[in-house]
């Protein structure tokens, strides 16, 4: 017998066809019959095809699920994975650490401005900040920061609300301070260390940042200046509820210092380097074109060497023994600040920039009750700056 | 000699189609994949749901 869809031979007592699944003249007449149907239709495979369609229509609701929830919540619908992820981090580190990254390069980027230098700055940041847990609430914050001392970015991700407040008081009241410093530092970022106990916050002039390897004829390039905090201390409450002193030690520091007084010493170290610029008839170092590559470098090479700190304290000094009556050396002047301002490099020379940083430090915490080698200093400085 | 999964019938070696009740004869393996499946995209909708709940519980 032939099947009478696609000819091929079949058996007498088949009901299909082997080939093309065709019912026969056999199978018309097993069909006629209900209870072979039910039989059929309540077989495995009939159950398995049910199981595929309603896969397809899973499937597609699936899809139609995410695109909802994507329209919905955009990049936020990820965040609770990074939020795992940075758990799982954390649990390995055995403390808190941060996502932001400070150390990011790019190359090939065209930058024409420095107001394009600034907002580059502030971008990359900014793309990185979406996976921090408490953004929104520390947005205004970081804004206002940003706006009211002209800085490019400031990034506090991850930290206590509370330990930002405090943190947002001293930038605030640094820059009322010496408000003509504003305008030359682009960031102040939480980020990781290299180490845990590297620094617990760090002044950094210059960080090249766009462009560094390509040719400056063909793209301008980028500097950051930037304040960091350690996220070992500023991300752990752990740490930063106890006193900042029992970490450093006793009298490190200038007295009543504070973990968020620290970040103000970090500014007498930014502010050095605002006055050092200004003496040199430059705003800021952040937009490198190929007029000004050369001059900045020599510039910053010429800060770290420390010959300017140096003059400033040399220039404190004089005033303080003419005027006090005394005949201290630079060391003891030092010494009459904090221990902290008395730090010697590896040579046994004084680390003058730290003197000065600690001197604003102290002016800081401590006001007109500042010891009288930080008054001159402060008024050294100052005259650079006007 | 192989059975048809869906009547138990016999079926032969080049048979595309079961002779007795007419269903399409496929490997075992497409029937394994189709559960394995149907298990793993349900695990993904509640997963999708659970972290569409998350998003908004970090977000604040």
């Amino acid at each position: 017998m032939k099947c009478i869809n696609c000819g091929v031979e079949v058996d007498v007592d088949d009901n299909f066809c082997y080939k093309c699944g065709h019912w026969t003249a056999n199978g018309y007449k097993y069909l006629q019959d209900y209870s072979n149907v039910k039989k059929i239709e309540n077989g495995t495979v009939y159950k398995h095809n049910k199981k595929l369609n309603n896969l397809i229509v899973l499937f597609s609701l699936g899809v139609v699920i995410f695109t909802g929830m994507l329209l919905i919540r955009g990049s936020d619908l990820f965040a609770p994975f990074f939020y795992v992820k940075k758990q799982i981090t954390n649990l390995i580190n055995g403390y808190n650490t941060s996502i932001i990254k400070v150390d990011n390069i790019y190359n090939n980027i065209p930058i024409n401005s420095y107001e394009e230098a600034r907002d580059f700055i502030n971008k990359d940041f900014l793309k990185q900040s979406i996976l921090c847990d408490n953004k929104n609430k520390l947005l205004q914050i970081e804004t206002d920061i940003e706006n009211q001392n002209d800085i490019a970015s400031v990034t506090f991700c991850d930290m206590n609300y509370d330990e930002v407040l405090k943190i947002q008081e001293v930038i605030n009241k640094m820059f009322n301070l010496f408000p003509s410093t504003k305008g030359a530092l682009t960031n102040i970022t939480i980020t990781n260390a290299a180490s845990n106990t590297e620094y617990i916050a760090y002044f950094q002039p210059m960080h090249q940042f766009v462009n560094i390897n390509n040719d400056i004829k063909e793209y301008n390039k980028v500097n950051k200046t930037q304040i960091l905090l350690n996220s070992y201390y500023y991300l752990n409450n752990d740490l930063l509820s106890n006193s900042i002193t029992n970490v450093v030690g006793e009298n490190f520091y200038v007295k009543n210092a504070t973990w968020e007084s620290a970040i103000a010493h970090e500014i007498g170290h930014y502010i050095t380097f605002a006055a050092y610029l200004k003496e040199k008839n430059i705003d800021n170092i952040t937009y490198v074109t190929e007029e000004n590559e050369e001059k900045i470098n020599e510039l910053v090479k010429e800060f770290d060497q420390g010959s300017f700190a140096k003059n400033i304290l040399n220039t404190a000094l004089n005033n303080y023994n003419i005027k006090y009556s005394k005949n201290l050396n630079l060391n003891d002047f030092a010494k009459t600040i904090s221990n902290y301002a008395a730090t010697l490099d590896k040579n046994n020379n004084l680390l003058c920039e730290e003197t000065i940083a600690e001197a604003i430090h102290d002016y800081y915490l401590n006001g007109s009750n500042m010891q009288n080698s930080s008054r001159e200093i402060v008024y050294t400085l100052k005259n650079y700056l006007r | 000699m192989k059975k048809c999964l869906n009547c138990q019938k016999e079926i032969k070696d080049n048979d595309k189609y079961c002779r007795n009740c007419g269903c399409l004869i496929e490997k075992n393996s497409h029937y394994i994949l189709v559960n394995i499946l149907t298990i793993l995209v349900t695990i993904a909708i509640i997963i999708l749901i659970i972290l569409f709940i998350a998003s908004y519980m970090l977000s604040r």
